[in-house]
C-alpha cells in the first residue's frame, strides 16, 4: 500500500512541473568490430581459400556482396577494375554511419503534471494529473501515458476518518521494426556486414541479402512472386507493434480511532486493467512478404499459384484482462507516558489477489483497408518452403490462452518501545504466504523476524560533550527469506496438444525436488550515528554480518537427468561488509558546501556448496553460474593459466598436469578447479558515491561521482570460428600474431585455416590473458538548479519557481583496466548522454 | 462504538476466508502436477519428447552419431570444409575425441525420455487403479517401459560396445536411470544388465499393452514384438528374434505398395498411407536437418550403394533425386520430410524374419519373405508387376541375398551403424573408408570408434565412470 499525498493547506496549493528530457544516441563504435577494410581482407583471403565454394553453388546460403563479386570475378563476369573500384568505394562504408542517421536518434521524454491539494473544513482533498510522451533512441518508437489520481479524505466523526482515491493510468506503446545495430536476417540470423550500405544518397532504402542470395531473390517465381527483398530502412515502419493497457484502482480505507492511542484502519483496493496489444506485419513487411512467398505451391505446369498463407499482413491480437482484490486491517498503537515512556505498535493483516487472462488470436490475409481478413486456412499438412529444396513447414495458428492466478496472504506486527528517548527497543514480525506451485504446504510461507536496540549516547545525563552533540549506538537481528515462483518441489508439467496426434500432451518443466526450501538470510547490524557540533558533520558507520542458507540460483547438473539445470537450493553464503556515511556542510558564509560521502565494503564467502559439483570445470566459467568453491564469493572470475604465444607459430599456449601444453582439448575439458587461475570477484568489493552541492544565493550545483573497486570481469576477443563464418568479427584480429617476435607485444593468437579445433578458440576466450580488474570511477550526474520564491523576489506573482537542469552519464573518470573498456558497457553500444531541462512551478 | 464488538467483525474476516483452498489455487490453468492416469497419459502423448516427432523441424529423439559415423553417405569436399560444423566433422572423421564440451543431444534427448518414463512409472505407482481404469493404468504403464527400453536401446547403440555374449558381463553398458531422484547417484552397469533391463522392460509390456495403437507414436504389442525382434537381433540371438518378428508379422498391419507412391514428389512418403499401414512405431532421428552429418539435404548417398538398385526398382526413384554428376540425396524418410525416420516398420521385420529363416537353413521360406517384400517394391506396368522373385541354392546365399537387400530397403534409418557393429563382430570384416580432401579415414572391424565416447559434462558429474576406451 502506498500512503499518498494529502493536502492541508486552507487555499489549494497548486504544484506544477514539466520537463523535458534528452539521451543521446547509443555509440555504436564502442563495439570492437572489424572495420569495412579489414572485412573486406578477411573475405577475400576466406574465398582464396575456397570457403565459399559451397554457397555460391547452392542457392540455401546467403552470401555477402565482397563474396558474389568475387564469385563473378571468378567466373569472368566481372572485370578486374570493376572490382578494384566496388572495393574502394566498400572501405569507404561503414553502416553505423546510416545507422545512426536513420534508425538512432536522440531520444526525448517530455513530463507534464499537475497537483492540486487543499483541506476544507473536515474534506482534504489532493488531485494530480500526468502526461508523458516518450520517444527512445530507436526510430519508430514511441510512448505516452495519461495519469489521473484524485485523492480525498473526509472526517466524518471526531473518531472516523474515511478515504477514497481513485486512479486512472492509459499507456499507449508503439514501436515499429527498428532492431537497430541488432539488425538480422529473419531466417538464420545472419548479421549485418561491416560495409552494408542500407540508404542511398537521396533518402531511399537499400536492399540487404541477409536470407537469400540476390541471385535467388531476382529469379523466384520466374518474377510472379511478391518481391523478396529485405530493405531494413523501409522495415522500421512496415511493422507496427502497439501495446494500449488502461488501468483504474479505486482504493478506500477507513480509520476509527478506538481510543486515543489506538486506531484500526480498514484498507480495500479494487485494480483493474485491459491491455491489448496488436503486431501487425503489414502487407509490405518482409515477414509477411517472406512467408507467403515461402509457402506459395506453384503448379508450373497449369501457372498457378496457390497461396496457403493468403496475400495481406498478418496480425497478431492480444488481449489480456487484469483484476485484483486487496484487503488489509491494521491496529495502531501509540501512547507517551509520564514524557518518558514512549510506545508505538501496529499489528495487521494482508490479502492479495491478482488474476491475469490473456487471450491470444493470429489472422493472416489482414487487409485493414478493406477490412478482410482470411479464415479457411490449412493448418494441418506439411508444405514445402519455396526458398529450400527440402524444408516442408506448417502454418503456425497463433492461438493461446493463459490465465494466471495470484494470491498472496501476510500478517505483520512491528512495535517500538523508547525509554527517556534514550534506549529504544524494536522488534518485527511478519509471515508471507502464496499460492507458490508445487510447493509443500508448509513450504508456502515462513516467519520472518528482526529486533533490535540503540542507545541514545549523546543524551546521556554523564555525556558532555558540546562537540559531538549526537551520537546513537544502534544494533539489531534478523531473519529474512525469500522463495521463487521459479522453485518447485513437485514435478510440474504444462499443458498443450502434441504435435501429430489430437491428444493432449503435457512437457515436464521441472523434475521434483523433495528437498526444497525457503532460502534464509540472518543479518546482524551494528551501526554508530553521530552529529558534529553545528552540523558541520554527521553521518553513519554500520557494521553488517550476513549468513544466507539454502540459496536458490539455477545450477547445471548430470544431463543423464533429463535436464541441464535445475532451480534447486544451492548453496550457503556468508557476507561481511561495513557501509560508512559522512555528510559534511559549512554553514557560514553566502557560498555554501555541502557533501555526502558513501563507501562501502563487502566481503563474501560461500560457507557450502549444496548440489553435486561437476568436475569438467568449463562448466562453470560462464560468471553467470555460482562457482562452487567454498571460501570465495559467489560469483567469480576463473580462468586458465595463460603462457604466452609459441614464438615459431602464434599458437596460444597454456598448461595442463603443471606442464606448458597446446592440448587444448584436455585444457578445455579436463583441467580441474584447483588448477584454474583464480582472478577475483565479479562483484565489487569497495564501493560508494560522493555528491557535492555548491550553492550560492538561490542556484545550486551539485555533482555525484561513483566509484567501484576490486573486482573483475572478461574482455572480449577475437573469435576464429566467427572470423571463418564470413559475415562479422572482433577487431582483435588485427592484432593477431603474424610473424616470429610478434609474441612480445600480443596475446592474440594466430588464424590458422582451417581450424581444426575449436576448443583453441575457447582456451584463449577464458585464459587469463583477458580477464580484467573492472574497477572504476564515474561521474554519475550533474545538476543545476535555481529556485525563485516570494522571499527573495517580493513581487513574483506565484509562490516559487524552480528551474533545473541534469546531466547523466557524463564520463567515466578513470577506468582500472589497460584497454579502454568501460566495464558497464563491454563491447556493446554504449550509453548516449542524457540532459533534463525542468521547471516546477508552486502557486 | 464498542471495540470489542469491532474486533469480533475483524477476527471473523480474517477467518472466513479458506485459508488452505486459498493458497493452493493453481497459478496457472496450464499448469499441473501430475496424479491422476490421464495425467501421465499426457506425459506419454508428448510425441515431441517421447517420440522424437517433430512439427516442421525439430529435436528429435533417436541418436544420429550412428548414422553419420555408417557408410549409407558421403560429404563432398566443399561441404565439409566450409560449412559443416566442427563436432560433425569430427564424427566424419571418426576423431577419437570428437566432443568440445558442448552438449550432446544424441545423450540428452533419450535421457529426456528415460526420465519422462520414470516420473509416469513412480507416478502410477501410487495410484490405485478402479475397475473402469485398469486398461488405462496398464497401457500407461507399458507405455512408460516401452519407451524407456526404446532409448536405452538407442543410447546402447552409439554409447556402447556392440554386443557380445560371451565377454558381456566385462563390457560396459549405458547409466541405467531408473527414479527421479535428482540427488541419485548412478554408475554403469555392464553390458548385459543393460540388454537385460532393455528385454525384461519390453516383456513386460507385453503383457500391459493393447495389441495396435490407432497412432503410431503410440506404443503397441505390436511395436513391443518388433522392438523385441530388434534388440534379439543386436544380441545375435536369433532365435528369439524370430520368435518376435514371426509374432509381430502375424499380429496385423500391412506392406505398402510403392507403387501407389509419386516418385517425382519433393517427398513421396508426404501424403502417403505409410503411417497406416507399414509403420509400427513412429520415431524420429536427432537432429533439425541443417545441422546433422547425415542432412538429407547435403548428405550425398554413397555411390555404390544407389547403383546396387536396379531400374525397376521404384526404392531407386522414390528414395533418391539428384544426378550422377551432382551425386543423389534421400528422400524417402517414411516421415514425409527431411527429418529422418528412426521407428520400427513392418519391412524391418521381414527383413530379420528372413534373416533367421536364413541362419536357421529354412532357405525357402527365407526367400519367401524377401520377395513379399521386394514385391511391394518393384515397379508394375499395366498392373503387372516387373518384379522376378529370387531364389536361393542353400542357406549362405540366402543369407547374402538378405543382407544386401537389408541395406537397401533401410538405408538413413539409424540400423546401418549396428548392423555393421553386429556383422563385424560376426567376422564379416566391413571395413569403411572416406577420402576428405585428399587424405584417406578409415573405420576397421572391431575399431574402438564404433563406440562413442561418453560426453564431457557427464564425466564431470561422475569422475568415477569408466569413460569409452578410443
Amino acid at each position: 500500500m502506498i500512503t499518498t499525498r494529502q493536502g492541508k493547506s486552507e487555499k489549494p496549493a497548486i504544484e506544477v512541473n514539466s520537463s523535458l528530457t534528452l539521451k543521446g544516441k547509443p555509440d555504436l563504435y564502442n563495439v570492437q568490430s572489424l572495420s569495412s577494410a579489414e572485412m573486406i581482407e578477411v573475405e577475400k583471403f576466406l574465398f582464396s581459400k575456397g570457403k565459399y565454394d559451397y554457397t555460391l553453388s547452392s542457392l540455401e546460403i546467403p552470401a555477402t556482396p565482397v563474396v558474389e563479386l568475387l564469385g563473378r570475378q571468378r567466373s569472368g563476369q566481372a572485370g578486374q577494375e570493376e572490382v578494384q573500384q566496388q572495393f574502394e568505394s566498400w572501405k569507404n562504408q561503414d553502416v553505423r554511419r546510416d545507422l545512426n542517421r536513420y534508425f538512432y536518434h536522440t531520444a526525448a521524454n517530455q513530463q507534464y503534471s499537475i497537483h492540486v491539494s487543499g483541506a476544507q473544513n473536515r474534506i482534504t482533498y489532493y488531485f494530480s494529473g500526468g502526461l508523458d510522451q516518450n520517444q527512445t533512441n530507436l526510430t519508430g518508437e514511441s510512448f505516452r501515458r495519461v495519469s489521473l489520481r484524485s485523492q480525498n479524505t473526509f472526517k466524518l466523526t471526531g473518531k472516523l476518518q474515511a478515504g477514497v482515491s481513485l486512479n486512472y493510468v492509459s499507456s499507449d506503446t508503439k514501436e515499429g521494426n527498428n532492431k537497430g545495430y541488432a539488425t538480422t536476417g529473419i531466417e538464420q540470423g545472419y548479421p549485418l556486414y561491416p560495409y552494408a550500405d542500407l540508404v542511398d544518397d537521396s533518402g531511399k532504402a537499400l536492399p540487404v541479402y541477409l536470407d537469400y542470395r540476390k541471385v535467388f531473390i531476382d529469379s523466384a517465381g520466374r518474377g510472379r512472386f511478391l518481391d523478396w527483398t529485405y530493405k531494413p530502412y523501409d522495415e522500421i515502419n512496415n511493422e507496427v507493434h502497439r501495446n494500449l493497457n488502461r488501468q483504474y484502482t479505486i482504493n478506500t480505507n477507513l480509520s476509527y480511532s478506538l481510543t486515543k492511542a489506538l486506531s484500526m484502519v480498514l484498507n480495500y483496493q479494487y485494480l483493474g486493467g485491459q491491455g491489448n496489444q496488436t503486431d501487425h506485419y503489414k502487407e509490405s513487411s518482409f515477414y509477411a512478404r517472406n512467408m507467403i512467398n515461402n509457402f506459395t505451391q506453384p503448379n508450373w505446369t497449369t501457372g498457378v499459384l496457390q497461396y496457403p498463407v493468403p496475400l495481406g499482413g498478418i496480425l497478431d491480437a492480444s488481449n489480456s484482462a487484469l483484476s485484483s482484490h486487496q484487503g488489509r486491517a491494521q491496529l495502531n498503537y501509540s501512547n507517551t507516558w509520564k514524557a518518558i515512556h514512549q510506545l508505538s505498535a501496529l499489528a495487521g493483516y494482508e490479502v492479495r489477489s491478482v488474476k491475469n487472462t490473456t487471450m491470444k488470436n493470429r489472422y493472416y490475409g489482414y487487409q485493414p483497408e478493406y477490412g478482410t481478413l482470411f479464415s479457411q486456412l490449412d493448418y494441418t499438412t506439411d508444405l514445402k518452403q519455396y526458398s529450400s529444396d527440402y524444408l516442408t513447414r506448417k502454418i503456425e495458428p497463433g492461438q493461446s490462452f493463459s490465465e494466471q492466478t495470484d494470491h498472496f496472504m501476510s500478517w505483520f506486527a512491528n512495535a517500538a518501545y523508547t525509554y527517556d528517548d534514550r534506549y529504544i527497543f524494536s522488534g518485527s514480525i511478519r509471515r508471507d504466504e502464496a499460492n507458490l506451485f508445487g510447493v509443500k504446504s508448509n513450504q508456502k510461507g515462513t516467519p520472518l523476524w528482526s529486533a533490535g536496540a540503540a542507545w541514545v549516547i549523546s543524551r546521556e545525563p554523564f555525556y558532555e560533550s558540546s562537540a559531538l552533540p549526537y551520537l546513537k549506538l544502534r544494533m539489531s537481528y534478523g531473519l529474512n527469506g525469500n522463495i521463487s515462483r521459479l522453485a518447485s518441489a513437485y514435478t510440474t508439467a504444462s499443458f498443450g496438444t502434441a504435435y501429430t496426434t489430437p491428444f493432449r500432451r503435457a512437457v515436464i518443466q521441472t523434475p521434483p525436488n523433495e528437498n526444497l526450501r525457503w532460502e534464509k538470510v540472518k543479518t546482524t547490524n551494528l551501526g554508530l550515528d553521530f552529529t558534529l557540533k553545528n552540523n558541520v558533520l554527521s553521518g553513519s558507520f554500520e557494521l553488517y554480518n550476513k549468513h544466507s542458507s539454502d540459496l536458490l540460483a539455477q545450477t547445471p547438473v548430470d544431463p543423464t537427468l533429463g535436464f541441464n539445470t535445475v532451480y534447486a537450493n544451492v548453496a550457503a553464503m556468508k557476507a561481511r561488509g561495513a557501509d560508512l556515511q559522512l555528510s559534511s556542510r559549512n554553514t557560514g558564509g553566502r557560498l555554501k558546501w555541502q557533501g555526502t560521502l558513501i563507501m562501502s565494503y563487502s566481503k563474501q564467502k560461500v560457507t557450502d556448496y549444496l548440489m553435486p559439483a561437476s568436475a569438467s570445470t568449463f562448466t562453470y566459467l560462464p560468471a553467470t553460474a555460482i562457482s562452487p568453491v567454498t571460501g570465495r564469493p559467489l560469483y567469480n572470475i576463473y580462468s586458465f593459466r595463460w603462457a604466452g604465444l609459441d614464438p615459431a607459430n602464434g599458437d596460444p599456449v597454456g598448461y595442463f598436469n603443471g606442464a606448458k601444453s597446446k592440448d587444448y582439448t584436455a585444457i578445455y575439458t579436463q583441467t580441474p578447479l584447483d588448477s584454474l587461475e583464480y582472478n577475483g570477484p565479479v562483484q565489487p568489493v569497495w564501493y560508494g558515491a560522493f555528491r557535492h552541492t555548491v550553492s550560492f544565493k538561490n542556484l545550486s550545483l551539485s555533482l555525484n561521482i561513483s566509484y567501484k573497486l576490486g573486482n573483475y570481469f572478461r574482455a572480449t576477443s577475437v573469435n576464429y570460428q566467427e572470423i571463418i563464418a564470413g559475415w562479422s568479427g572482433h577487431h582483435d584480429y588485427t592484432r593477431r600474431w603474424q610473424n616470429p617476435g610478434d609474441e612480445s607485444h600480443t596475446n592474440v593468437p594466430s588464424f590458422i585455416y582451417p581450424l581444426s579445433n575449436t576448443n583453441r578458440d575457447n582456451f584463449y576466450r577464458y585464459s587469463d590473458a583477458l580477464v580484467q580488474k573492472a574497477g572504476n570511477i564515474r561521474l554519475e550526474d550533474v545538476s543545476l538548479s535555481y529556485l525563485l520564491d516570494k522571499k527573495s523576489l517580493k513581487k513574483l506573482p506565484v509562490s516559487s519557481i524552480r528551474l533545473y537542469l541534469y546531466a547523466s552519464e557524463l564520463a567515466v573518470l578513470w577506468k582500472a583496466n589497460d584497454l579502454d573498456i568501460d566495464p558497464y558497457y563491454n563491447n556493446v553500444p554504449s550509453a548516449g548522454r542524457g540532459f533534463s531541462f525542468g521547471a516546477t512551478v508552486k502557486f | 462504538m464498542k471495540i470489542t464488538s469491532l474486533l469480533t467483525v475483524l477476527i471473523f474476516l480474517v477467518c472466513s476466508c479458506n485459508k488452505q483452498d486459498f493458497l493452493d489455487t493453481v497459478p496457472s490453468t496450464s499448469m499441473v502436477v501430475p496424479s491422476s492416469i490421464a495425467d501421465f497419459q499426457a506425459i506419454l502423448d508428448n510425441d515431441a519428447d517421447m517420440n522424437g516427432v517433430v512439427k516442421s523441424t525439430g529435436q528429435g529423439l533417436v541418436p544420429e552419431m550412428g548414422e553419420a559415423g555408417a557408410d549409407n553417405y558421403y560429404l563432398t569436399d566443399t561441404y565439409f570444409d566450409t560449412t559443416l560444423p566442427q563436432l560433425f566433422r569430427n564424427y566424419y572423421t571418426w576423431e577419437k575425441r570428437p566432443y568440445a564440451g558442448e552438449d550432446i543431444t544424441d545423450w540428452n534427448r533419450p535421457y529426456f525420455c528415460v526420465f519422462n518414463s520414470n516420473m509416469v512409472l513412480e507416478g502410477l505407482a501410487k495410484v490405485t487403479p478402479s475397475s473402469g481404469e485398469t486398461t488405462a493404468w496398464n497401457t500407461a504403464r507399458g507405455s512408460a517401459l516401452f519407451y524407456r527400453a526404446h532409448a536405452f536401446y538407442q543410447l546402447a547403440q552409439v554409447f556402447a560396445p556392440p554386443y557380445n555374449d560371451q565377454q558381456a558381463d566385462g563390457l560396459w553398458g549405458v547409466p541405467l536411470r531408473l527414479g527421479v531422484d535428482i540427488s541419485e547417484k548412478i554408475s554403469r552397469p555392464n553390458l548385459r544388465e543393460t540388454y537385460q533391463q532393455i528385454t525384461g522392460d519390453l516383456l513386460e509390456a507385453r503383457h500391459l499393452l493393447p495389441a495396435a495403437a490407432e497412432y503410431k507414436t503410440r506404443p503397441s504389442v505390436r511395436a513391443v514384438f518388433g522392438l523385441l525382434a530388434r534388440v534379439y537381433q543386436t544380441m545375435g540371438d536369433y532365435g528369439k528374434a524370430f520368435t518376435y518378428a514371426d509374432s509381430c508379422i502375424r499380429a496385423g498391419g500391412e506392406l505398402l505398395d510403392y507403387n501407389t507412391l509419386i516418385a517425382s514428389a519433393s517427398y513421396p512418403f508426404l501424403n502417403s498411407n505409410i503411417l497406416n499401414t507399414e509403420v509400427i512405431f513412429n520415431s524420429h532421428m536427432i537432429g533439425q536437418p541443417a545441422q546433422i552429418p547425415v542432412n538429407p539435404a547435403n548428405a550425398k548417398v554413397d555411390s555404390v550403394l544407389y547403383r546396387s538398385y536396379t531400374a525397376n526398382d521404384l526404392r531407386k526413384t522414390v528414395f533418391f533425386k539428384g544426378s550422377d554428376a551432382a551425386g543423389y540425396n534421400f528422400k524417402g524418410s517414411y516421415s514425409g520430410k527431411a527429418q529422418l525416420f528412426a521407428g520400427l516398420a513392418l519391412d524391418e521385420v521381414y527383413l530379420i524374419r528372413a534373416e533367421c529363416y536364413a541362419r536357421a537353413g529354412n532357405t525357402a521360406a527365407s526367400v519367401n519373405d524377401l520377395n513379399t517384400l521386394l514385391a511391394t517394391r518393384w515397379k508394375k506396368v499395366n498392373g503387372v508387376s516387373t518384379y522376378v522373385p529370387y531364389t536361393a541354392s542353400g542357406k549362405e546365399e540366402a543369407l547374402q541375398l538378405v543382407l544386401v537387400e537389408r541395406r537397401k530397403e533401410l538405408c538413413f534409418r539409424a540400423l546401418r551403424w549396428t548392423d555393421l557393429r553386429r556383422l563385424n563382430g560376426e567376422g564379416d570384416g566391413i571395413t569403411l573408408r572416406r577420402k576428405i580432401n585428399g587424405q584417406e579415414y578409415r573405420l576397421l572391424p572391431g575399431d574402438p570408434a564404433y563406440t562413442y565416447p561418453i560426453p564431457d559434462k557427464v564425466i564431470g558429474f561422475n569422475p568415477g565412470m569408466p569413460q569409452n576406451e578410443r
